[in-house]
């Protein structure tokens, strides 16, 4: 642990986020809280439904409409960004955090040649001539490990295949040198055998650039390969932060165990069957007062249906959203107290 | 590339022969003589002309004389309506009036079209927005002939404001370039909307976003040169629209333009104009489609020429 | 809330022993709850009541529908009456609308001619959905060379340019159709509407079903792939049977808007024949002839063209919108 990179490069503390729809408050993320240091690789893992996106649009301030931030705060290199002003918002983004998205089918646009879509980041967030920024460009291609860059920056989007556009895209994110990179599922839309190459890939950038990077997936098997510390979300909420090695050896929550029971095993048996998570997944619109767990939970305790389990801290950096733990340390406390009188 | 234009090319050709064709069959698959008037030839008087036209060999001979003057631009001779006249010298003095009306109806259509529409989509369900979808939907929606009564009407009649015929000096032309031009202007607004709408909601949007690019960039680089694809294709079917809806607007008018001339054709039964003139414009909207078709896969780049 | 290490939790929250119980099955399904699953009719029915503009439009239809076939009835004038001593009347209360110069009154006329135009724009789309859809699901069933000739033959006729064969069709077949009415041979009521409007229809017929043709078609090669398709042919049934009963059911909704949307673009196209003359014979009226005949005395009669005009400027309003609407509510693909 380096000690002069002890300042966090992001901090979110109570973040909520809602769509007002013609249905009704849907409550996307409802108070979560986590920090990232720089060159820290921090994996986002949830369902479909989870937040995990949205939690990560609200830091670029790209959430679409009818969205909006609710609470909460996000502080970014040490500067308070959830309320700034659009103008500032700009400068920042592409510059300070890249982002990448999970189609790159979709997300490059089609009648612009893939240069002059990196190109006009570069124009608008720094100060490199014509030449310095076609070489830049011709430099970005190579590390992210596309071949003849110089005749195919002039090419367009549909005459890459699907892996090297995604390629494109972490090279649109990385040319401006930000700071941090947030990857929304970049995986999610590509082959398994591709989907190792881009994964090596970050990995690589991750050992050239100290970058902070928020992986977001709801794939356990990439977390693996290659993020530090991961969140679990689970309709809105983190529900457990720890390092790799906690989450993947020592989980605590009834719902992160159910999600690593429920991956699929290359070595199971031939009719072992594959343990889903029971129930459905939650009405954001009218979420439970209680744990937002509960209904599906194998565990749930009454309370759980009562009231929302507060933050808590198993060990350094690692925590859960649970009352199992504090049922345990409930029991503990009562037995002490019997004991001493 | 070369070998796709020559693909077109032919097509249009192909598809002009057979419109030449079908016109030539069903002009004369009506019954009676071309000759009918109010004094009825003698019967000496109608087989000269019939000889002196031509008309007493076979169809089949008729088909292929005809379609062999066409190719020397020979469309024949009007029977009715100008005795003896070339058929080309009529089209030659008339046309480029219609063209001249067209072109600037055309003109308008696009200038406020496109930008409507832009604005519509950008206030989405603003009250800019429904203001104009709803006078779109209305403009789509009055017939042509509509627009031109009650224009001329309003602005020459009762408030005497424009002249009421003719095209001679530059407020003659406000009300018909109008009145031709609005519909193409409504159904451009209309498109022009949607697409863009389309291209708002397009992921590349986003990802434009992140990078941090102003929403005048991602508007008016990003988004509308997408959004322009659709209402390019539909270049072709306004322009056939245009020289159609002309035909009414000569009319109410009163601009000695080919279309009134072609009206004026088809309730006298002038026959060899009637069919001189369809041909001269399908081939002059086949032509245009072709020339739209080229133009669109300039414009889209994903769409790889030499390719159907 | 974060809890604090070394704090007593008994400190920090109130807790008692029941709390940590396990929760019983019920309590928890209480809160499984289901979101209601409704029917894609049920739900494109409720979108499309949602949307005033569409609903006011129906409303609009159906008054329409009323004035142009049931006010007649009421009118103590026919359409073609010419009642001597009432030209050239303004609007009153004897004629609502006024008369023209043959002293017809013209709300009974325009009432017919509103009535010409409901016929044929619903005949006309009825006409292109029979055509194009067998058509189309033909060529989208039988595939291979087939559907390669019957495809190219669709090419041809689009690319011909529509008004221009309407136009020449028109003239062709009206005077042998009013030969053949003038001889008896066909039926009464065709024989009424006059050979202009049954012109109309048959032109129709013959060239506009290919747009029609070309959406079935891409419907039924995308149902051709769903697994059902599969059954029933292995079941036994033939061809015939697996386009009435399977195929085209699917299609429906986009059926219903393409068809709908036809309505309006024929009585455009019928307004605009008649105008140049070539729709309806007199004395019958359609309000593209009244607007036509109205042009002649427009400076001192403006609302001989006003009432037509008016009529079916709302008519086809009136369809554009309401079949937006339906586009809107059937497409499940509808961005909020």
């Amino acid at each position: 642990m380096a000690e002069n990179n002890n300042k966090n490069l992001l901090e979110v503390k109570d973040l909520e986020v809602s769509f007002f729809t013609y249905a009704g408050e849907v409550k996307a993320v409802r108070g979560i809280s986590y920090e990232l240091k720089p060159g820290e690789v921090m994996g986002i893992v949830g369902e479909s439904g989870s937040g995990k996106s949205v939690s990560s649009y609200a830091l670029m301030g790209i959430i679409p409409e009818p969205g909006k931030v609710i609470g909460g705060n996000i502080i970014f290199d040490g500067k308070d960004i959830t309320n700034l002003k659009e103008k500032e918002r700009l400068k920042m983004r592409g510059k300070d955090i890249g982002m990448i998205f999970q189609d790159p089918m979709t997300s490059l646009n089609p009648v612009f040649t893939v240069g002059n879509q990196i190109n006009e980041s570069l124009k608008k967030h720094t100060d490199l001539n014509k030449e310095q920024r076609k070489a830049r460009i011709i430099e970005l291609f190579r590390l992210v490990g596309i071949n003849q860059p110089e005749k195919r920056i002039n090419q367009y989007p549909h005459e890459f295949s699907g892996g090297m556009r995604q390629r494109v895209m972490i090279a649109m994110a990385l040319a401006c040198n930000p700071k941090l990179l947030i990857a929304d599922e970049p995986t999610t839309a590509l082959d398994v055998t591709i989907q190792s190459q881009i994964i090596e890939l970050l990995k690589d950038l991750k050992s050239k650039i100290n970058m902070g990077i928020i992986f977001i997936t709801h794939d356990l098997g990439v977390i693996a390969d290659i993020c530090d510390k991961v969140a679990v979300m689970y309709a809105g909420n983190i529900i457990e932060t720890g390092s790799i090695d906690e989450i993947f050896y020592e989980p605590k929550h009834p719902y992160t165990w159910g999600l690593l029971k429920s991956m699929p095993k290359l070595n199971a048996e031939e009719h072992e069957r594959l343990i889903p998570i029971e129930g459905n997944p939650v009405d954001l619109i009218n979420p439970p007062k209680g744990c937002a767990f509960a209904p599906r939970c194998k565990h749930c305790m009454k309370i759980c249906l009562e009231k929302k389990p507060p933050a808590y801290n198993i060990s350094e950096g690692h925590d859960i959203l649970c009352w199992l733990p504090i049922k345990d340390e409930y029991e503990r406390e009562v037995k002490n107290n019997g004991k001493s009188e | 590339m070369g070998k796709y234009i020559v693909k077109r090319v032919g097509a249009a050709l192909f598809t002009i022969f057979i419109a030449a064709t079908i016109t030539f069959f069903i002009m004369n698959l009506v019954p009676g003589d071309p000759f009918m008037s109010d004094k009825a030839p003698s019967e000496e008087v109608k087989k000269a002309l019939e000889v002196k036209y031509g008309l007493d060999k076979p169809l089949i001979v008729q088909y292929k004389n005809y379609m062999v003057n066409l190719l020397k631009g020979d469309f024949g001779v009007s029977y009715k309506l100008q005795k003896n006249r070339q058929i080309v010298d009529i089209i030659k003095e008339s046309f480029p009036t219609s063209a001249k009306l067209g072109a600037y109806a055309i003109l308008f259509a696009v200038t406020f079209g496109i930008p409507l529409g832009c604005i519509a989509a950008l206030k989405r369900n603003k009250w800019v927005d429904n203001v104009i979808r709803v006078l779109s939907t209305l403009g789509i929606s009055i017939p042509g002939f509509v627009v031109a009564t009650t224009t001329m009407i309003i602005f020459t009649v009762n408030l005497k404001w424009l002249p009421t015929s003719g095209l001679n000096g530059p407020s003659s032309y406000i009300l018909p370039v109008f009145t031709l031009g609005f519909y193409p202007m409504c159904y451009i607004a209309r498109l022009m909307r949607s697409s863009m709408l389309e291209s708002l909601s397009q992921d590349y949007i986003r990802t434009a976003k992140a990078k941090g690019m102003s929403n005048f960039i991602i508007t008016f680089k990003h988004a509308l040169r997408n959004s322009l694809i659709p209402v390019i294709t539909y270049l072709g079917p306004m322009i056939a629209g245009v020289l159609t809806g002309g035909f009414v607007v000569e009319q109410v008018f009163n601009i000695p333009g080919l279309g009134r001339y072609f009206v004026k054709a088809l309730n006298g039964r002038d026959y060899m104009v009637i069919m001189g003139t369809t041909i001269f414009l399908a081939t002059l909207i086949i032509l245009m489609n072709l020339v739209c078709d080229l133009l669109y896969k300039i414009v889209d780049p994903r769409i790889k020429l030499g390719e159907e | 809330m974060k809890l604090q290490k070394n704090t007593l939790l008994s400190l920090q929250m109130k807790l008692s022993p029941e709390d940590f119980e396990p929760a019983t099955k019920s309590e928890q399904e209480d809160l499984n709850k289901l979101t209601a699953n409704t029917s894609y009719w049920k739900d494109a029915w409720r979108r499309l009541k949602q949307n005033k503009i569409a609903m006011i439009s129906l409303i609009v239809i159906i008054l329409f529908i009323l004035f142009a076939f049931v006010g007649p009835t009421f009118s103590p004038y026919t359409y073609d009456q010419q009642v001597r001593g009432d030209e050239n009347m303004r609007p009153c209360l004897k004629h609502l609308f006024g008369t023209d110069q043959l002293g017809r009154d013209l709300l009974v006329r325009v009432m017919v001619g509103s009535r010409i135009s409901l016929i044929i724009g619903v005949g006309s789309a009825l006409i292109v959905l029979v055509i194009g859809s067998l058509y189309g699901s033909i060529a989208g069933l039988l595939g291979g060379m087939t559907d390669n000739i019957m495809m190219r033959i669709v090419e041809i006729i689009y690319s011909v340019p529509d008004i221009l064969v309407i136009i020449l069709l028109q003239i062709v077949i009206k005077d042998p159709l009013q030969k053949a009415f003038d001889s008896g041979a066909l039926f009464g009521g065709l024989q009424k509407l006059g050979p202009g409007i049954v012109a109309i229809f048959i032109v129709y017929g013959l060239l506009y079903w290919v747009g029609m043709a070309r959406i079935v078609r891409g419907q039924v090669l995308q149902l051709k792939q769903m697994e059902y398709i599969n059954a029933a042919t292995a079941l036994g049934a033939n061809n015939k049977r697996l386009i009435l009963k399977h195929l085209l059911p699917n299609c429906i909704g986009t059926l219903i808007i393409t068809t709908m949307l036809q309505i309006p673009s024929a009585i455009f196209t019928e307004a605009f024949l008649s105008f140049l003359g070539l729709g309806v014979s007199a004395p019958m009226a359609s309000l593209g002839s009244l607007a036509s005949e109205a042009l002649n005395g427009v400076q001192s009669y403006p609302y001989r063209l006003l009432f037509p005009a008016l009529a079916i400027s709302i008519i086809i309003l009136a369809f554009n919108l309401f079949g937006d609407g339906l586009r809107d509510a059937l497409d499940p693909k509808m961005k909020k």
